[in-house]
């Protein structure tokens, strides 16, 4: 049976670009979660961080 | 008495015994050699080596369909897909992917990589293999054995044994196959790139990096659920920090336990008649064809990323993206640190290491989806 030359094109084209496109994919949803998670972290520090403000000036 | 005696001979294995057998036999024991002397990938080698050696007996009918002690293991390890989802349970309980979430950027290179396995299928189909063989023999480019295995067990069975033993093989030999690879492809300018630091990541950028991976990959490519659904789980066990006795279950007993099955199994499918045939050689040959262009795909990716990017990277850990971890990340490490003493690749390499797991995943997922 000959080889089926269409398909091998499609595996190998749909291959390389499907792999691609999930990896780049996959690239911008880890920097924007990663950048979300910073943002709300950071966040979490500000507001931990004020209260202690007027304490320690108190203190002084 | 005589006659016991007889009996006794003719039902032995010893007059059922080929030339084939004997030639197993000398592989098998090639294998231990290089597992045990040489240390070559022993974990996997060595049960290979004597699953083989063991169903080359005669009469010991082993693999024998519904009777054999090996086929059990086999059909229900292997053949059902059990086997290669618990061992990436094990490998994600092991990956750190903190550089990668550093540095996501990596990804590309784990992709980039991958692009070697389709010039190998390619390649193959040229060869005269059909598109299940081609696309099994391909997925060696990636290192990754489990992958191959998951892969090769679906599209081609009968070449079962020869790409699991190419893919350790060619793993093992990886500080021999790829330092050549990265000197003929990088300049002692570029081999001398310090990167710049990576930065600090969160439990909790940790904690979310598994879910959101396994999400957007099932989500995209389905057909990779068994192996990312099994990978992001035992990583997010790591991360999580709560389930210690199962992070450490899924690390060291699990693994264990089924690092023995699955060696002894493969192993067991490498009989003297599926394995004596040309087409063994070629699958060697190939194998070792789609890791050096798998290798040389992920440096030239590094060098095209480096056209665009303001911090250049070392393109050495372009030749990280093949999966391998960690023997390509140190290989990396070694050739990088031999042109420049103070540069430490290590943990910028393992960025793309840990990638070029999930291209693999990827990879092989889009093969079965296209020719399953």
């Amino acid at each position: 049976m000959g080889t089926d030359w269409s398909k091998v094109m499609e595996v190998f084209t749909s291959g390389i670009v499907g792999v691609f496109l999930v990896m780049i994919l996959l690239q911008i949803l880890t920097q924007l979660s990663t950048r979300i998670i910073d943002a709300v972290e950071n966040r979490g520090k500000g507001s931990d961080a004020d209260p202690d403000l007027p304490t320690a000036s108190l203190k002084d | 008495m005589f006659d016991i005696l007889k009996d006794l001979i003719f039902s032995s294995g010893v007059v059922s015994l080929t030339g084939g057998n004997l030639v197993m036999w000398l592989v098998a024991f090639v294998l231990l050699y290089l597992a045990i002397k040489k240390q070559y990938e022993p974990l996997l080698l060595l049960p290979i080596a004597f699953g083989i050696l063991v169903v080359n007996l005669p009469l010991t009918y082993l693999m024998e369909p519904e009777h054999g002690l090996i086929w059990f293991f086999y059909h229900y390890g292997i053949e059902l897909d059990i086997i290669p989802p618990l061992i990436f349970l094990g490998l994600g309980a092991m990956i750190d992917f903190g550089p990668l979430i550093a540095n996501p950027k990596t990804l590309l290179l784990g992709a980039g990589a991958q692009a070697g396995l389709y010039v190998t299928f390619f390649a193959a189909v040229l060869f005269g293999f059909d598109l299940q063989e081609a696309a099994s023999i391909a997925i060696i480019g990636g290192a990754d054995g489990p992958t191959t295995i998951y892969l090769t067990s679906k599209l081609a069975p009968h070449l079962l044994g020869a790409t699991a033993v190419s893919a350790y093989a060619y793993m093992a030999l990886v500080p021999i196959i790829q330092p050549p690879v990265m000197k003929l492809l990088t300049s002692d300018h570029e081999r001398k790139i310090v990167m710049k630091k990576l930065r600090p990541v969160s439990k909790l950028q940790r904690i979310c990096f598994p879910i959101v991976t396994a999400m957007t990959i099932m989500l995209v490519v389905p057909s990779a659920a068994p192996l990312i659904s099994m990978l992001m789980l035992g990583n997010l066990f790591k991360e999580s920090g709560v389930v210690e006795r199962l992070t450490n279950a899924s690390a060291n007993e699990l693994m264990n336990i089924i690092t023995i099955f699955l060696g002894l199994s493969v192993g067991a499918t490498m009989t003297a008649g599926t394995f004596l045939n040309p087409k063994v050689l070629f699958i060697f040959f190939l194998g070792l064809f789609a890791f050096i262009i798998s290798t040389a795909a992920g440096l030239l990716m590094a060098k095209f990323m480096n056209l665009f990017l303001k911090d250049k990277i070392n393109p050495l850990i372009g030749a990280a993206g093949v999966s391998a971890v960690p023997m390509a990340a140190r290989c990396v490490h070694k050739v990088g640190s031999e042109a420049n003493r103070r540069n430490y690749l290590l943990m910028y390499a393992m960025g793309p290491n840990v990638a070029g797991v999930i291209g693999t995943v990827v990879a092989a997922a889009i093969l079965l989806k296209n020719l399953g």
